[in-house]
């Protein structure tokens, strides 16, 4: 049976690479590597959190543009249903008291729930109308969409009536 | 004590944390540069200046009003805003005074306020195209105020070559605005703490 000695491995070993040294100038042991490995951990970590943190965000900013658009889409499908409604130069409140919610909703949103408010600003400040479709509470993200219009008041002069859309999924 | 390579290797460490730390603070900062649409922030689709120039000057002016001119001038409820504006520009390009107007001004004044959102300051003026440079003709409540953000939309008050009167509206974000900017801060930050995220109770 052939038995192989550390020495004759050395020597093997120093016959193709060179005499071997022993390691003197190497960091020694675990514990003085520590502070090392704690600061490279510590840098990885700030790394993947910080690239975590701000997918998320991105992330968050893209759901909110999406509601947002929808929200302007909602106003702008209301607004061209009151234009069609339209007797002479400016919309009637009884237009805005009758257009179908439920309709442009249907044109403008999928499955998501909405709250639209008509708010008369100007000669007086008051509640026109309301109407919503939730079916859950109110999310973090919510979209959002305004507008102003020229309306005609029942006493006949021309006032201003705002249209808001809160939409959220 | 470490040796010399411990400490050149500690030194690398270093330096790569300082590198992560840069590039995590420049990852954050880029990331929130445009920041997901806060409640006070809803009020710029409110704050479109266009959108409520435009309404304005379509409206009524809702009340009687009379102006001592010459001979005492006597302005229905029924008339457009745009029409009482073009009416005072033209009287003082004639050479009157601000002051007869004054009740028509405060009108119109509140007529802006209702329609405006209390985060912004409208500052209303009519200009005349000729003089550019000059003190506007028109200044409702006042002259602007300097700010270091200012929304501007400007429209052709009369189609009469002679007279080319632009009226222009500025709305400059209120103390108030900055008030609430704060306040929904902190509560965004309060609500991010102790509440879960993706949830939000009204």
């Amino acid at each position: 049976m052939c038995t192989l000695h550390v020495a004759d491995a050395g020597y093997f070993a120093g016959a193709a690479l060179g005499p071997v040294r022993p390691d003197d100038t190497a960091i020694a042991g675990f514990f003085e590597d520590l502070p090392v490995l704690l600061i490279v951990l510590a840098g990885v970590t700030m790394l993947v959190v910080s690239g975590v943190a701000a997918s998320e965000r991105l992330s968050e900013q893209r759901v909110q543009r999406a509601l947002d658009a929808l929200a302007a889409r909602f106003t702008d499908s209301i607004m061209l249903s009151l234009s069609r409604s339209m007797t002479h130069q400016h919309i009637s409140m009884a237009s805005i008291e009758s257009v179908n919610i439920s309709r442009c909703a249907a044109d403008a949103l999928g499955l998501e729930c909405y709250h639209v408010a008509f708010v008369e600003y100007f000669p007086d400040v008051r509640w026109v109308r309301s109407e919503s479709r939730s079916e859950d509470t109110l999310r973090a993200n919510t979209g959002y969409a305004a507008h102003l219009v020229n309306a005609v008041m029942p006493d006949g002069g021309v006032g201003i009536v705002g249209v808001i859309a809160i939409v959220w999924r | 004590m470490l040796d010399k390579s411990g400490q050149l290797a500690l030194m690398d460490a270093v330096v790569f944390f300082l590198v992560a730390t840069t590039i995590s603070g420049v990852v954050l900062y880029y990331s929130s540069l445009d920041t997901p649409s806060t409640p006070q922030d809803h009020g710029q689709g409110q704050a479109d200046p266009h959108e409520i120039l435009e309404t304005l000057l379509r409206s009524f002016i809702g009340t009687d009003i009379i102006v001592h001119l010459d001979i005492p001038r006597h302005i229905s409820w029924d008339t457009d805003i745009g029409q009482c504006l073009l009416l005072e520009a033209e009287a003082i390009l004639d050479g009157m005074m601000v002051e007869p107007f004054r009740s028509l001004n405060e009108a119109i004044r509140d007529a802006i306020y209702s329609i405006c959102s209390p985060m912004y300051t409208p500052f209303l003026a009519v200009l005349s195209s000729e003089d550019a440079g000059s003190e506007p003709l028109i200044s409702i409540p006042g002259p602007a105020e300097e700010s270091s953000q200012r929304f501007a939309s400007v429209m052709q008050l009369s189609h009469d070559e002679e007279k080319n009167l632009l009226v222009q509206l500025l709305l400059c974000p209120s103390a108030l605005a900055e008030v609430v900017r704060t306040v929904m801060s902190d509560l965004h930050l309060c609500a991010s703490v102790l509440a879960p995220p993706a949830e939000f109770q009204p």
